[in-house]
């Protein structure tokens, strides 16, 4: 919400300039969103002359560079009065000169200038036309020129509301928050004295709650012979200031004391309303309204509108019928002055996807006593707009039964010490309680507040903690360390392998990449009922789809996803688990795809899995005990992994056991076959571990067919094929012998099972 | 045949020993090379009578290892150009070095500095009810406080679409907007002394943009014991923040709003000549310890929630949060 800088400083005795203000509020208020000037010297800034150089194609001209504040410019200047190191009044783009001038960025005799150096004169004031005004030089770059000239011109600043404070839409407590900081006492300037002429307001006016939930208080007054026309001038600035457009007296009067004090004010021309009637009600089916931005609303059950004898004249709390509205021609007035529930104007606001000023306030929670002091300072503001009006007498106010104005809490100052670990003096939490409007007494070491109702926010020691310590100064409290009992930290065995399977797999070459978790969903996929694009509908229940669709650009790349991946569950959440995905593009990648799984589950210490074929699929599956841990698909020149960690977790080793090295040496073969294109390398692997107990490694080395060049002829339909095999025994060292045997049986086995016929060379 | 080989013999020999050494290759080519007549001539052998076959092959074989000596020789005359020709200037190659994505740094490095403070790790699940993601942390709904998280809600189905909460209502699931509910899954499993945090994916149903992403990553803190301050909170965001984002920075705490802490506050950083809002903070809402079975008038605590992504674009100069799930291989090898 925005804040006029003007407005407030006419409340209070406020010595800040609009940047300190900003500060104190930002640090024990709320957050200050932005501060923008408005007003006459918006634009106009203190710059410092960083540079002067002659102008290339003007004797009369120099260029400048100049310091605005966070900002370099260029500008181009004829006045010859200024040096490098003064600073200066700039006008920047879009400044808009007393004589009605705007300043655009321009090119001047081939230059380009983005700005204006000011003259005493081109500001407007009166003094030395023909030099540049040079300011006092412990301006600082950047600062308004508002604040410098000490002239009129207004700072806004926008303030976000917290959640738990609705009454921060209103100066009234703006106001009152700042005085608190400032240890000043705060009494708002608000005029609430009203001068009845006579008549009573119930034969005016008849007001029917029919829903009382949605609408616990409903007040009005009438007032007749207003005389609707432009409101002054100092209210149109605090209107303009709060981002709101000025549109005649008795609206405007209303949106004042709507920004004063945080309740939204409606007025109705009361001749418009065609009767004595007002009906706060439910719309009925097939009802709409034609608001007063033209367009037209189509109204449910769940709409609370308020109606005359015979239709709607306005959504309650949102928006006003254009029907019912005051123009210039109207002569009678009806002041609502109301309070709705939240949740009503929230759905309300967002079905009809119309949020105002005033839903905006109502749907934060508003205080049912605030219509009481609204009413009055409004009918007192209109009366002092239109000094000829009759506020006919009597008002109307129809509610349930009202809640206490205030409620009492019994806190103890030394539980709030506790919570904030400093020792704030108990009167300076007095002090700040009072001036915060709770006001608090010390009774046996304990304070009693008195809560208003509007402070719905505090229930307890904490809040007022709170409260205490924001205006104290969070900057008071001492930063010390906890002291805790000493425990070992514990860390999810899932986390501590997901962690182990990424550092292995970035030693083996690959970048780890994250992905959105959403896709176009397959079997078994969550989906999501508000889906932010027709891409992301569900989430991934796997991630390879995901991985390989990502155009990297490259010609080789090794890379990993490890993260969540979601299926339905028959109870409860979906069931999640943590997937890892692997791409890999590069020579072998099928090959490469594979070692990396083994060498993952090798240093993982996982033993005891199966690598099976699988019909139709060009790859292979894992399987562990029944399990599919992982799967290995080829597809070209790319191979595609995935695993699955979750089911991983439970068989994998937190150490690693010493295998004693051998004692005796190794004895290595080489031994190349032909063998037919059917055969399974991997049947005749096993089968060389089979022939012999001898037996200790068995590696391919080598392998080609006759479409591979450069290689010695190889029949077609056959496969050259290479291994290094070792030999080992525990028991005693090797002999030619032995190794002769092995390699007689390899042979003749691989002959006999897979017509391998041994490449003699 | 034997003729024939033994010409080839004579030619070869006397061709090679009068050879200049560049041209090796060639004369390897053109005698031993698959295409060379002696191949050829061998390759002829088999068809011999079985008589001849003994001794022209035999013949053949002879003259293949001496020709193939004798290139040898020639060889190893050549002069050894490759010693003379190496430039020690010539680029590096670079072998792949695999690297864990930027986020993934940051949560390792963050749970690191945790753990020597003995903090544990907590996880939960991403998808969540609202009971855990907004009504235990005294987020009610159509409260104001709810429009702080735009959320992306599951589709209702069969066999998954509620969850029937505490108080028999039934309870819509999310995608979790924020490492919050952790709190009180952990709180309800664990007694105080209770020191967690707990990284991790969080949504918000929103357009993105170069600083919003619908996709996330926090880091929830929760410290449960007897007699925890606001000092506390103070001292702890402090030192990690200085261990994390360098001694320089400066910390401060101004006030703020969430319905699960009070007092709640921001936590700013002054970072490279600026305030910068960093976190949201506070001491944990005595409602919210009530929820996760922990009794307030005995224990106090604080709660944290850091943006993973946040800390990670603020110490590394990153402009665009869209960078971290685009896959963009040039900008992962930065890190």
């Amino acid at each position: 919400m925005k804040f006029s800088y003007q407005l407030l400083k006419s409340w209070l005795d406020l010595k800040l300039s609009p940047q300190e203000l900003s500060d104190l509020i930002y640090l024990h208020i709320t957050e200050v969103e932005s501060i923008t000037t408005s007003g006459k010297w918006a634009n106009f800034v203190v710059g410092e002359i960083l540079n002067i150089a002659p102008h290339p194609n003007a004797d009369k001209l120099q260029l400048t560079k100049v310091d605005v504040g966070g900002e370099v410019l260029d500008i181009v200047c004829g006045a010859h009065n200024i040096a490098v190191g003064q600073k200066v009044p700039v006008a920047t783009i879009g400044a808009v000169l007393p004589d009605g001038t705007t300043i655009r960025s321009a090119v001047i005799r081939g230059e380009r200038s983005s700005g204006m150096l000011c003259s005493q004169a081109e500001l407007g004031r009166t003094g030395d036309a023909s030099g540049i005004m040079i300011l006092d030089s412990n301006r600082t770059p950047g600062t308004s020129l508002s604040e410098v000239l000490g002239e009129e011109g207004d700072s806004v600043l926008d303030l976000k509301i917290l959640a738990n404070r609705p009454d921060y839409i209103s100066y009234k407590s703006l106001a009152r928050e700042i005085t608190t900081v400032l240890k000043q006492d705060f009494t708002p300037p608000i005029n609430i004295d009203v001068k009845e002429a006579g008549g009573r307001v119930n034969d005016f006016l008849q007001v029917t709650v029919q829903d009382s939930m949605a609408c616990p208080r409903y007040m009005a007054r009438v007032i007749q012979q207003v005389s609707v026309g432009p409101s002054p001038d100092w209210m149109q600035s605090v209107l303009l200031s709060s981002g709101l457009r000025p549109i005649n007296n008795i609206v405007d009067a209303a949106n004042y004391v709507m920004l004063e004090l945080g309740n939204p004010i409606h007025t109705f021309d009361y001749d418009k309303i065609s009767g004595k009637d007002i009906v706060v009600r439910m719309a009925k089916p097939g009802e709409a309204l034609l608001g007063l931005d033209g367009t037209n609303y189509k109204l449910n059950n769940q709409t609370l509108v308020i109606a005359n004898a015979k239709q709607p004249l306005a959504v309650a709390g949102i928006i006003g019928g254009e029907g019912s509205g005051v123009t210039d021609a109207t002569q009678s007035i009806v002041i609502e002055v109301a309070n709705f529930d939240l949740v009503s104007i929230r759905n309300t606001s967002r079905r009809l996807g119309l949020r105002t000023d005033a839903s905006g306030r109502f749907e934060r929670g508003l205080d049912i006593f605030l219509p009481e002091l609204a009413l009055k300072r409004i009918t007192n503001l209109i009366q002092e707009l239109c000094p000829g009006c009759k506020v006919i007498a009597g008002l109307i106010d129809v509610h349930q039964k009202l809640p206490p104005i205030t409620r009492a809490l019994t806190v103890s100052p030394d539980k709030i010490n506790q919570l904030l670990g400093i020792e704030v003096p108990i009167d300076e939490m007095v002090d700040i309680l009072n001036r915060l409007d709770l006001p608090a007494t010390l009774t046996d070491e304990n304070l009693t507040i008195e809560v208003p109702h509007y402070r719905t926010d505090i229930e307890g020691v904490a809040d007022i903690a709170e409260e205490i310590i924001r205006i104290y100064g969070t900057d008071q409290v001492p930063a010390v360390m906890p002291k805790m009992e000493l425990r070992m930290p514990q860390i999810p065995e899932i986390v501590l392998v997901s962690n182990r399977i990424k550092e292995l797999l970035v030693r083996l070459g690959l970048i780890e990449i994250y992905t959105h978790p959403f896709d176009q969903g397959t079997t078994g996929a969550v989906e999501l009922a508000n889906p932010l694009s027709s891409e992301g509908t569900h989430l991934k229940t796997e991630l390879t789809n995901g991985l390989a669709q990502l155009e990297f650009g490259r010609s080789d790349f090794r890379v990993f996803e490890l993260s969540t991946v979601f299926a339905h569950s028959q109870t409860g959440l979906p069931n999640e688990t943590q997937q890892l995905a692997i791409r890999v593009r590069e020579k072998d990648a099928y090959r490469i795809g594979r070692g990396l799984v083994d060498m993952l589950l090798d240093e993982l210490g996982v033993s005891g899995v199966v690598w099976r074929e699988v019909t139709g699929v060009s790859g292979l599956r894992l399987v562990l005990d029944q399990t599919i841990l992982s799967e290995l698909t080829e597809h070209g020149t790319e191979a595609i992994v995935t695993l699955d960690v979750g089911a991983l977790v439970s068989h994998v080793r937190r150490t690693k056991l010493y295998r004693p090295l051998p004692k005796y040496p190794v004895v290595k073969m080489d031994m190349a076959f032909f063998i037919p294109d059917r055969i399974r390398i991997a049947d005749l692997v096993k089968d060389i571990w089979g022939v012999d107990p001898l037996v200790d490694k068995v590696e391919l080395f080598d392998i080609f067919n006759s479409s591979d060049r450069g290689r010695s002829s190889v029949g077609s339909g056959q496969r050259s094929v290479a291994f290094h095999i070792e030999l080992r025994s525990p028991l005693r060292t090797l002999t030619k012998e032995d190794r002769e045997r092995v390699a007689d049986i390899v042979e003749n086995t691989l002959l006999e099972r897979h017509k391998a016929r041994l490449r003699d060379e | 045949m034997e003729d024939k080989l033994k010409q080839l013999w004579l030619q070869a020999q006397s061709e090679i020993a009068s050879a200049n050494p560049a041209n090796y290759e060639i004369l390897r080519t053109k005698y031993l090379g698959r295409k060379s007549e002696l191949n050829h001539l061998l390759g002829q052998i088999a068809d011999l009578p079985i008589e001849q076959k003994a001794v022209a092959g035999q013949l053949g074989n002879q003259i293949k290892q001496q020709l193939a000596e004798r290139l040898n020789q020639l060889a190893e005359r050549q002069p050894k150009a490759e010693v003379e020709l190496f430039d020690p200037t010539i680029p590096g190659l670079h072998p792949p070095l695999g690297r864990l994505h930027p986020l993934t740094q940051t949560t390792n490095e963050l749970v690191k500095l945790f753990r020597g403070l003995g903090f544990s790790v907590a996880d939960g699940p991403e998808v969540e009810t609202e009971e855990n993601n907004f009504n235990l942390l005294n987020i009610p709904d159509n409260h104001p406080a709810r429009d702080a998280w735009d959320t992306f809600w599951l589709k209702e189905s069969v066999g998954s679409k509620f969850n029937p909460s505490a108080d028999g209502q039934n309870s819509k699931f999310l995608l979790r907007t924020h490492t919050s509910p952790v709190q009180i899954r952990y709180m309800k499993e664990h007694r105080p002394p209770i020191r967690i945090i707990a990284p991790g994916r969080t949504f918000r149903y929103e357009a993105e943009d170069a600083t919003h992403s619908s996709v996330f990553y926090q880091l929830e803190g929760l410290l449960i014991d007897r007699g925890i301050t606001v000092a506390h909170l103070k001292a702890v965001i402090d030192t990690i923040v200085k261990d994390i984002l360098g001694s320089e920075v400066k910390t401060r705490l101004r006030p703020s709003f969430f319905p699960f802490t009070e007092p709640s506050f921001e936590v700013d950083i002054w970072f490279k000549g600026h305030w910068l809002e960093l976190m949201g903070c506070g001491m944990v809402h005595p409602t919210v310890l009530k929820n996760g079975d922990i009794d307030p008038t005995e224990f106090s605590g604080f709660a944290f929630g850091l943006g993973i992504d946040r800390i990670t674009m603020l110490k590394h100069g990153i402009d665009d949060i869209r960078l971290f799930l685009s896959g963009n291989l040039d900008f992962l090898e930065e890190f």
